[in-house]
């Protein structure tokens, strides 16, 4: 098979952050090509070089054997190069059909020839088996649909070389079959594919061959027959990949939280909630499974009062819950780690400082006469101390959180939200993003946690977490509980067709 | 209420509601781009001077509106560059743009003019039933035809506009950007470029929108002549939902409403006229109150869009 | 990095003022003035004497008292733009008090500034309001009510409260009129601007209220989602600032004014706004670039005077301010812009 791209020596730098590092990259033509590695490994940027969206600092990229220099996204499109992004590039607020001829170059004429335009898209959806509605808003079809749509887009605009950036977070077991059907259709004419993943199964099925990254830098290219699930992921973490190292609880305490058929927004299958009920004990650690957008968003912010269900009840340590406020929750000591960092947990242009003790300048630790004048210096104590404990990295506590890098914000919040000893403690995604270290520090903290009498619902769509660290497991679909397993010895294979839904 | 009276309630209407339709006009194309524009009052007060200045120099209103235009576009570049280039926060800049301009056209006039002062008045553009010659008192012939080409410009700018961000690729490209700029930029649109061009089209549209104000309606220039008019036209785009037409709709209500206002307060009625001057005013608001929280509107809006981002 | 960060926030507004001034002199030579001389006059007639040091805290006095309104609000993420109408309100509840109620001496200045603070503070919660409860664009709303209130003013001059033929209310009686500092222009209402301002600073960075409203205004899904009441606080940054507004009008007509008429307050909401933008917010930075824009206005009466350059340049060096600190201060957070810094001072460093 012939060569279709070839990138060469790749280093990108930020700063001092070498992001990528002397990477040699090489595909054919007609091949699926793995990129594996755990986050932060430097795929995205990587990709992002090859899409035009970055510079590299060092380093060539050759298309069928020709240099070429890669400045924009629209020079990445000319030289046949599509990307389905991880976090969908389509516009909410127009069709389908739109979204596909957006940027269009290739045809004359000012107006849109919808009829002309249209034909085409059909043309080529047959034969892809890329079943798409046209005159839909992207806000009505399902994620499945919208990355068809994402892959019709390139495919539009000639595209040679695909990249698929993780396409399957977000999808379930039925749809990523459906993908990968597409994708073997779409080699078999010709095309090539870049796939980027770090869940071994999908790699093992699907791949022609696969290079794995490791903090930034390549480690090696190996044929799929030749290798092994266990040999990639050693190869991608760097070391033996040892099974969870936690003891599992089997019988928790007296209950916290308890949800009894509770609602809200009942009919949407992404956002809402339907019939749930489940409970969290004291000492235990709950982890929720499912695919990303099944109502475990909606979940957090009712057992953290920030949303109010349309129905049900809520018992909060026996009494129940009347009023919803998040305020209401906090005095309850429950404590929070929102899903969004940045959006829902700190107040970036704020110190880490500031952050440290957010929710807590009323208490006569931190201020006299009930909030008339703030103790600066107490502020200041406790906020070094916590730096010390949570082993916060920053130049200074008076430096803005958004300056810090995930890890060191997730353990601002760390810091804020567990210190006061809560009764429960709800944790969403909360090593999203995160290193290996910081991982294992978000673990090893929501255990201990555990140990000290804490209920903890933990929302994690990534799998292997909630394996790792759940004493029992919830698995939610389309907003509905669909069953809950024992956390030690869990039936891996039950729960995967539970989190699509079966 | 004779039938006078609402026919030229009507007439005034659509003279009140001209120069709203520039201005809203300006606000949607720059919204469209992902920049909300709050300083559209200050772009129309220095159109309106220049227009002013120009028309009595040259002694041609249509020069003047011209001018207009083109000081418009030249002021905002200065905005164009602080919130694309500079990332500076839309609103605060259009402040900035609020309190610059009016204070330069202020200035340029008390410089030109002196100390004196005596009031200096420029002709009006005439309209184009007397440049055809035809004087009819018909209702339909004075609303047709009695009316200065700049009417006839800016209904005519609603057409295209809803032509082009409806029909062509241009446009789509166009409301990409203002909707989901990051994805525009990964299918090859030039972000910044439609931004630019945006900002382009935003400044003469206010230009001339104030450039109206002293060559179509007002014989002189004042301080304050603009009066909340770059406002209402914010009002008027999210009263309109960002369309051409609905726009359209919005301004000629407020134009109504300024045309009500005026009439009412010739029939006075014993109730001070101050209080026929607040109708736009207080309709402004009853109106944002009434459509309530569903503001729809570009996504992209208001958000700085970084090229090399972490 | 501290400290750096500090310096540039200061750094910036300066060097503003100084290219604003550099244009201004372009301007001034172009209008055939020799700058210095012109520049010469307007320092002297700002700060020459005693009494014109009076006459421009006088000038500044109702500038502080929008800058503060402006800048509270914005620390909770609001944008009133209204200042100019709650300053209005705050000055026509306080002359109506001050000239019908019969009441005189202290006990009516007492009556008059409270009344007055009460009714800019009612006037922004209507705006608040809708905003709250309608999510309407604060920006629209507060300024199709600055235009209701100075009409209503109108109405209040030329109509209800009207004194003879000319358009203008009556004037307040001497004994509630505030008493002047040390005989000059400027009166207690400029202490007690110093002091709203001392207050809105202990507020803002020295109690826990102040600090859960700036959590507010940077970031209000991350405070509400750790517990803030953040619809209460938005309501209550309106009430506050239009208070402060208020409280404003009424010293200014205690104070300087005595009566309304015609262009009574006109531009001052605006004004307060730049003030608080390059004072970047800081209440005391916002005290000091009033009393700064003050100085420019009464100083270039006497540089009209002296040179022939008309007053108005001040006002386009004002704007010249704000264009250029507002930009400046987007500029230096630019990475850009920060990794050119970090190159500058990492060459210093090696050298030293």
């Amino acid at each position: 098979m012939a060569e279709i791209l070839r990138m060469e020596h790749i280093t990108k730098r930020f700063g001092d952050v070498y992001a990528n590092r002397d990477i040699n990259l090489e595909v054919r033509e007609g091949e699926v090509h793995t990129l594996l590695g755990e986050n932060g490994a430097g795929k995205s940027t990587l990709m992002n070089v090859l899409f035009g969206l970055y510079q590299p600092t060092e380093g060539d990229i050759y298309l069928h054997g020709k240099k070429v220099r890669i400045d924009s996204p629209a020079q990445a499109v000319r030289l046949g190069i599509g990307m389905v992004h991880q976090h969908f590039m389509l516009v909410e607020a127009m069709t389908v059909f739109e979204n596909i001829i957006l940027g269009d170059r290739n045809t004359k004429g000012i107006f849109i020839d919808k009829e002309a335009r249209k034909k085409e898209i059909l043309e080529l959806s047959e034969r892809y088996g890329l079943d798409v509605e046209l005159d839909k808003p992207i806000t009505e079809i399902a994620v499945g649909a919208q990355q068809r749509v994402e892959i019709l887009k390139a495919l539009y605009r000639g595209a040679e070389l695909l990249v698929l950036d993780e396409p399957s977070a977000a999808l379930t077991d039925i749809e990523v079959e459906g993908l990968f059907k597409i994708m073997q259709k779409l080699t078999s004419e010709g095309k090539s594919i870049i796939f980027i993943s770090h869940k071994m199964r999908e790699v093992m099925r699907i791949s022609d061959r696969i290079t794995i990254l490791r903090a930034g830098e390549t480690v090696c290219t190996l044929d799929r027959a030749a290798t092994t699930g266990e040999e990639l992921a050693n190869l991608m973490i760097g070391r033996e990949l040892v099974p969870s190292h936690y003891e599992k609880i089997e019988k928790p305490g007296a209950p916290v939280i308890e949800l009894r058929s509770v609602d809200f927004q009942k009919t949407s299958k992404h956002n809402g909630l339907n019939g749930v009920s489940l409970t969290v004990g004291r000492g235990e650690i709950v982890g929720i499974a499912g695919v990303d957008g099944n109502g475990q968003s909606q979940l957090a912010q009712v057992v953290t009062g920030v949303l109010t269900p349309d129905g049900g009840e809520v018992d909060m340590k026996g009494s129940r819950v009347a009023q919803f406020t998040p305020n209401g929750f906090i005095l309850e000591n429950v404590s929070h780690i929102p899903e969004d960092r940045n959006k829902m947990g700190l107040i970036g242009n704020m110190s880490v400082m500031d952050n440290i003790v957010l929710k807590s300048t009323d208490t006569p630790e931190f201020s006299d006469a009930r909030g008339l004048h703030l103790k600066k210096k107490a502020i200041r104590s406790y906020a070094l101390k916590m730096q010390k404990k949570y082993d916060i990295r920053c130049a200074s506590i008076d430096q803005e959180a958004r300056n810090l890098s995930g890890g060191n914000q997730q353990k601002v919040i760390l810091a804020r939200e567990l210190e006061g000893q809560p009764d429960l403690l709800v944790a969403v995604h909360p090593t999203r993003g995160l290193d290996i270290g910081a991982t294992r520090f978000v673990h090893d903290t929501m255990i201990e946690a555990r140990e000290k009498g804490c209920g903890v619902l933990l929302i994690s769509a990534d799998f292997d977490e909630i394996l790792e660290v759940s004493d029992r497991i919830v698995v939610m679909f389309e907003g509905q509980v669909m069953g809950v397993y024992s956390g030690k010895n869990p039936p891996i294979e039950e729960i995967s067709l539970a989190m699509a839904g079966k | 209420m004779d039938q006078s009276f609402i026919s030229n309630l009507i007439l005034a209407s659509v003279r009140m509601a001209t120069p709203l339709i520039f201005l809203a006009l300006a606000e949607l194309y720059s919204q469209r781009a992902g920049l909300v524009h709050i300083g559209l009052e200050g772009l129309a007060a220095i159109g309106s001077l220049v227009g002013f200045l120009v028309s009595l120099i040259t002694g041609s209103p249509l020069l003047g509106v011209v001018a207009g235009a083109a000081v418009g576009i030249l002021v905002n570049m200065i905005y164009a560059y602080a919130t694309i280039d500079l990332c500076a926060e839309q609103t605060v800049y259009g402040m900035a743009i609020n309190i610059f301009a009016p204070a330069l056209a202020s200035f340029i006039y008390r410089v030109y003019f002196g100390a004196g002062s005596e009031l200096v008045q420029v002709s009006l553009m005439t309209s184009l039933s007397s440049l055809l010659n035809i004087s009819s008192e018909s209702f339909l012939v004075k609303l047709l035809l009695d009316q200065t080409p700049m009417v006839y410009l800016a209904y005519g700018l609603v057409i295209f506009t809803a032509i082009y961000f409806n029909k062509t690729k241009s446009g789509l490209n166009f409301k990409a950007v203002g909707e989901y700029p990051k994805a525009a930029a990964t299918l090859g649109i030039n972000v910044i470029g439609v931004k630019y061009g945006a900002s382009v089209i935003c400044g003469a549209l206010a230009g001339i929108g104030g450039a109206y104000l002293t060559t179509c309606y007002a014989t002189t220039y004042t301080d304050g002549n603009v009066a909340g008019r770059g406002f209402i036209a914010l009002a008027a785009v999210i009263f309109g939902r960002w369309s051409a037409g609905g726009v359209l709709l919005a301004c000629l209500f407020f134009g109504f409403c300024d045309a009500l206002q005026i009439r009412l307060q010739v029939s006075s009625f014993g109730v001070p006229y101050q209080f026929f001057q607040m109708i736009p005013y207080i309709a402004t608001v009853v109106v944002l109150a009434v459509i309530g929280t569903k503001q729809a509107g570009p996504k992209g809006s208001g958000k700085p869009y970084l090229r090399e981002e972490r | 990095m501290k400290n750096s960060g500090k310096l540039v926030n200061f750094l910036v507004p300066v060097i503003s003022i100084l290219l604003a001034f550099i244009i201004g002199c372009i301007i001034m030579a172009a209008l055939g003035a020799n700058p210095f001389t012109a520049l010469q006059a307007l320092c002297i007639g700002a700060f020459g004497s005693i009494r014109n040091v009076g006459t421009t805290l006088a000038r500044s006095t109702p500038l502080i008292f929008t800058g503060l309104c402006a800048c509270f609000a914005y620390r909770c993420g609001v944008f009133n733009l209204g200042g100019e109408g709650q300053f209005i309100m705050g000055s026509i509840v306080c002359c109506y008090i001050a000239t019908q109620s019969g009441i005189e001496g202290l006990p009516a200045i007492l009556l008059c500034l409270i009344a007055g603070a009460a009714a800019g503070g009612l006037w922004a919660l209507l705006a608040g309001v809708l905003k709250v409860y309608r999510g309407q664009n604060e920006m629209i709303i507060t300024i199709m009510l600055n235009y209701a209130a100075t009409l209503f003013m109108g109405v209040i001059y030329t109509n209800w409260l009207r004194e003879g033929s000319v358009p203008q209310t009556q004037s307040v009686p001497d004994a509630t009129k505030l008493s002047r500092l040390f005989g000059l222009r400027a009166t207690t209402a400029f202490v007690l601007a110093i002091l709203a301002g001392l207050l809105v600073y202990y507020f803002l960075f020295y109690t826990s209220k102040g600090f859960q409203l700036r959590a507010v205004g940077l970031n209000m899904t991350a405070a509400q989602f750790n517990g803030f009441a953040v619809k209460k606080y938005i309501l209550m940054s309106f009430v506050v600032s239009g208070a402060i507004a208020g409280l404003g009008g009424s010293a200014e007509l205690l104070g300087t004014q005595f009566r309304l008429i015609n262009g009574f307050a006109s531009g001052y909401g605006f004004d307060g706004v730049a003030m608080a933008l390059i004072g970047q917010l800081h209440p005391l930075a916002t005290i000091l670039v009033a009393i700064f824009f003050a100085a420019l206005r009464v100083g270039s009466t006497t540089m009209q005077a002296a040179t022939g350059v008309p007053t108005s340049v001040s006002d386009i060096i004002q704007a010249l301010v704000i264009v250029f600190t507002v930009a400046g201060l987007a500029m230096v957070k630019l990475p850009q812009f920060k990794a050119a810094m970090v190159k500058l001072f990492d060459k210093k460093k090696e050298v030293a």
